[in-house]
């Protein structure tokens, strides 16, 4: 913890100074949040990572979330696939 | 409580868990409405080092109805964003805050606020707002409440926002009610009795964290009108919140939560305490996921309350008239699900229709009272609850005496409420932090080091 001192701490101005530095120099740790909840309108991005869920293998639909969207595919195929997949251990 | 923990699956999830809201005619500005859902209930205040925060995975909403259908024709969007300004610390604050801004706030959140009006495209009214710190003490949050107004920020419309930490303003005696519906004042004649004891506020000292809007009654009100007339069904809106998760969440190797898939609705609150005290504890899940428009399938258990049945086995001889009263409970249904039409109250109304549905509802054309009383309309004050709810409203009392029976002579004077109906009370009074005047008008939080944990006993 190099930017904490005893100075830092009876000292807003001090201590803002020391953290900004560290700031720009793990920018990488600034943004938790994979998703930019600070623009909620923003496009669904593709090409990401994605969850496929099966309820109910009979029914053939496979409900895939994505972003903030859920598609449901109807594909007894797919699902079977899924199913014998997850079979194996 | 009114809505704190009152569900199995979002009692679990206290970030999501709405635990009240309010709508009320600003006193300070009744050209406006001040509309407030808190989250995040029975905070410590010393509950650190990672203190309470929003969930950067949560979508809040405020929905207010305006077309009498109970779908929600304007919502306010709230969206946070969380960082950690410096990686190499595990502290929450890196010296004393002073301003919203100082590098010193370790663990910042900033949020979004976007308005969507039924049938048409979602209007961004803001990014990146500040939400203040936690109230942690002295020496880190000196001046904490002119650092908390800092959190007060002006938006496109004339409407202002607030985001943050804030005194819980609700009372009750939790200690008591939760103890076989004990009300201490008169717990000698308890089924099973005690000597009578004043009551405790078990949420004294607590806080929450709040979402607090106030807009022009013109941006809620049906046609973009200023309601003038009480009379006017279009003066009437309905008023509820909710907190929604996305339906899947992923998490890594490095313990990383992600989420995929659209929101799902985890929390829901217009009325107080309707799911907490009138819905059956196996249906209340599916009642938090649901939208009031679809009430109606809740409805018997407002028509025949669980509670109007307790109250006199747990009172044994002090509730005769209620025990024989065996009709629909047609004054809870108007009160809570399709508000009061008119000619029931005499000038008041704020009926919104034959739909069924748990809103708050507010007469925008009811001004403030200059003197509120705390009972509300059954107080003969309309400018309070179930017009709305203001901070001020008790609204435990309110209800615990309308499920009692007070209000079935409204609809039916035929009935006559038992002697002991108007003067039930489970002994507290607000004994939390004062009110504001002011927007946000909820009380400065209470601090982590300045408060003193409670006695426990066994």
């Amino acid at each position: 913890m190099p930017q904490t001192t005893r100075r830092t701490f009876l000292s807003a101005s001090a201590a803002g100074a020391a953290v900004a530095g560290a700031v720009t120099l793990a920018p990488a740790a600034l943004v938790r949040n994979p998703l930019d909840t600070d623009n909620p309108l923003a496009p669904v991005r593709t090409g990401g990572p994605l969850v496929a869920y099966v309820e109910d293998v009979s029914s053939g639909d496979v409900t895939l979330l994505v972003g903030e969207e859920e598609v449901v595919v109807h594909d007894p195929d797919l699902a079977t696939a899924i199913a014998r997949a997850a079979s194996r251990r | 409580m009114s809505s704190h923990r009152e569900a199995p699956e979002v009692s679990k999830d206290p970030v999501a868990d709405n635990t009240d809201v309010y709508a009320f005619v600003s006193p300070d500005r009744p050209d406006t409405v001040t509309l407030i859902a808190n989250f995040i209930p029975l905070q410590h205040p010393d509950g650190g080092p990672n203190f309470y925060e929003f969930g950067d995975d949560v979508l809040y909403e405020i929905k207010v109805s305006n077309s009498g259908d109970a779908q929600p024709d304007v919502t306010y969007q709230f969206r946070f964003t969380t960082r950690v300004k410096n990686a190499n610390t595990f502290l929450y604050n890196t010296g004393p805050i002073k301003n919203i801004g100082d590098a010193t706030f370790n663990r910042p959140q900033t949020y979004s606020v976007v308005r969507v009006a039924r049938g048409h495209q979602p209007q961004r009214l803001a990014t990146r707002l500040a939400v203040p710190p936690v109230n942690i003490g002295p020496r880190s949050t000196p001046s904490y409440a002119s650092l908390a107004a800092q959190g007060v920020h002006a938006l496109p419309g004339g409407r202002t926002v607030f985001a943050g930490q804030r005194a819980d303003g609700f009372w009750v005696d939790l200690g008591s009610v939760f103890d076989l519906g004990t009300l201490r004042p008169f717990q000698h004649l308890h089924l099973i009795p005690m000597a009578d004891a004043p009551g405790v506020n078990g949420l004294q000292d607590s806080n929450v964290h709040t979402i607090a809007i106030q807009v022009p009654k013109s941006d809620l009100a049906r046609g973009g009108h200023t309601p003038t007339s009480v009379g006017d069904a279009g003066s009437v809106i309905g008023v509820w919140a909710t907190a929604s998760r996305q339906r899947s969440k992923v998490y890594d190797s490095d313990g990383h939560p992600d989420s995929f898939g659209p929101f799902q609705q985890v929390s829901r609150l217009g009325n107080p305490l309707v799911n907490e005290v009138l819905i059956p504890m196996a249906s209340k899940d599916r009642w938090n996921a649901q939208t009031p428009h679809g009430d109606s399938a809740f409805a018997k258990y407002v028509s025949r309350p669980e509670l109007a049945g307790l109250l006199p086995v747990l009172y044994p001889g002090v509730f005769p008239h209620l025990k024989a009263y065996t009709k629909p409970r047609a004054d809870l249904l108007a009160i809570l699900l399709t508000g009061i039409p008119t000619g029931v109250v005499p000038g008041f109304q704020n009926f919104t229709g034959s739909t069924q549905a748990d809103m708050l509802r507010l007469n925008l054309a009811v001004p403030p009272s200059s003197k509120p009383n705390p009972l509300g309309l059954v107080g003969g004050d309309a400018a309070g609850f179930p017009n709305g709810r203001r901070l001020t409203d008790d609204v435990v009392t309110i209800e615990l005496r309308a499920v009692a029976g007070l209000t079935i002579p409204l609809v039916d004077k035929s009935f006559t409420p038992d002697a002991a109906t108007s003067a039930i009370t489970d002994g507290t009074h607000n004994t939390n932090a004062a009110f504001l005047g002011h927007f946000p008008y909820l009380g400065t939080p209470a601090g982590g080091f300045q408060s003193r944990p409670g006695t426990p006993h066994s």
